[in-house]
């Protein structure tokens, strides 16, 4: 046993939730608080804690509680943007690779198998400004405030770039964000990728260019292939497909369309 | 699947206790709430075994502590493999503790079985009695007392006497 007498967090929990109303436990552990200064001031403090994470957790929500209907099932939910276009922890954690149970809900998804020798797949999902998200398609109209994630489908264990040119001719990475050298990801099936991009107000098309490569090449040699394509394609992202892949990379793309806000 | 307004429910009541949990154990606030999404995740896929635990709490404290166990000795794994490489590696999660400490914790869970680092995160970390970690793990008090004495002995085993284990 422990030496101290004083109440364990858990059973802090199982009082404060509510499941020992009505039993004989809860009016014994009432009876201790009261008496015990330790355990009223421990009390007092998770009670804080639980409103604090009631304010924190508002903008965290899953958007399945909050979607109607069968797109709410198992949804991931997004995390606050820092500024526009800058993607928040821009890395793949294991934490998120679990969180892979979101995509398991998609019709058709076949997400636990490896896709050893397959293509790159690159998926995105919005989240518009209004909460709702739904699966981003080739062409999508969004709006700026928009937000970004996005699900990597890697046929081997490689370094990943994901890497943006917009119709004014500004080309940036998305992933790794700041960093200046791509981010390892291991072979496997939609994964999701950290944190969220926001939509400037850069209106018409887009392409993101997704790219994995053998080496952990530095983003600048990625940044400069999506110039000469975007150039090659005079300027219009939506003409840019297929981007040619530096040596020991392939590459796979997606664009959309920004429009202005209706 | 859980209807919405039942996992609603759940998260409206048992967020905070997840939450506080994942950032004790793993000392970081991103990778808590990696935990928190995680974890509800869970319950909703698992619907059927959540429905006939009797104890929500007591489900998500083991879910808990087993998915933030996997982060910690996923990461202690990984710090390891860069260490055998001189690669110096990110700080693994987990709370802040001096460098011994850490270390010794970090050898402890890669290396000591996963049942056994259960059990002695509810006794040593969340100061819970025989009685409670009991019920949360679905053994007797007796079989609790058994774990924590072998979690002892392969501790000291692996550390050698001079470290006291989660002091």
């Amino acid at each position: 046993m422990i030496a101290t007498n004083h109440l364990s967090d858990f059973a802090f929990d199982r009082l404060m939730t509510g499941e020992l109303d009505g039993t004989d436990q809860q009016v014994a552990l009432r009876t201790h608080i009261e008496g015990c200064p330790v355990c009223t001031q421990r009390q007092n403090d998770l009670a804080r804690g639980a409103q604090a994470f009631a304010a924190l957790s508002a903008a965290r929500r899953p958007p399945s509680l909050r979607m109607p209907g069968a797109v709410a099932a198992g949804r991931s939910w997004w995390r606050p943007p820092a500024r526009a276009r800058v993607l928040v922890g821009a890395f793949i954690t294991a934490g998120m690779a679990a969180a892979m149970v979101v995509l398991a809900a998609r019709p058709g998804g076949d997400h636990d198998r490896h896709v050893k020798g397959g293509p790159l797949k690159l998926e995105a999902f919005v989240k518009r400004t209004d909460g709702a998200i739904e699966g981003l398609l080739p062409g999508s109209r969004l709006v700026p405030g928009d937000a970004l994630r996005f699900a990597v489908s890697a046929p081997f264990d490689g370094f990943f770039g994901l890497v943006s040119a917009d119709a004014a001719g500004n080309v940036m990475s998305y992933l790794p964000g700041a960093a200046t050298t791509l981010l390892a990801v291991p072979a496997g099936d939609g994964r999701l990728v950290d944190g969220s991009i926001e939509l400037d107000r850069v209106l018409g098309n887009e392409r993101l260019v997704a790219f994995l490569c053998h080496r952990r090449l530095d983003i600048s040699q990625l940044l400069s292939t999506v110039r000469s394509a975007l150039a090659s394609a005079a300027g219009d992202p939506k003409r840019m497909d297929p981007v040619a892949s530096p040596a020991g990379c392939v590459s796979t793309t997606l664009w959309f369309e920004k429009v202005p806000h209706p | 699947m859980l209807e919405r307004s039942r996992v609603e429910e759940l998260y409206e009541r048992y967020g905070s206790l997840v939450y506080r949990r994942a950032h004790r154990l793993l000392g970081d606030e991103q990778r808590a709430w990696d935990a928190v999404q995680e974890v509800f995740m869970r319950a909703l896929k698992h619907e059927r075994e959540f429905r006939r635990e009797a104890s929500p709490t007591t489900w998500l404290y083991r879910i808990t502590t087993n998915y933030c166990l996997n982060v910690l000795r996923d990461a202690a794994r990984h710090s390891r493999k860069l260490r055998d490489q001189n690669i110096p590696g990110p700080a693994a999660p987990g709370p802040a503790q001096d460098p011994d400490t850490r270390l010794a914790i970090t050898a402890l869970l890669a290396k000591l079985p996963k049942d056994l680092c259960e059990i002695a995160i509810y006794h040593h970390v969340d100061r819970m009695s025989h009685d409670e970690i009991a019920s949360v793990i679905g053994v007797s008090r007796r079989t609790v007392g058994n774990r924590l004495k072998d979690f002892q002995d392969q501790a000291l085993a692996l550390l050698g006497p001079a470290v006291e284990v989660f002091s």
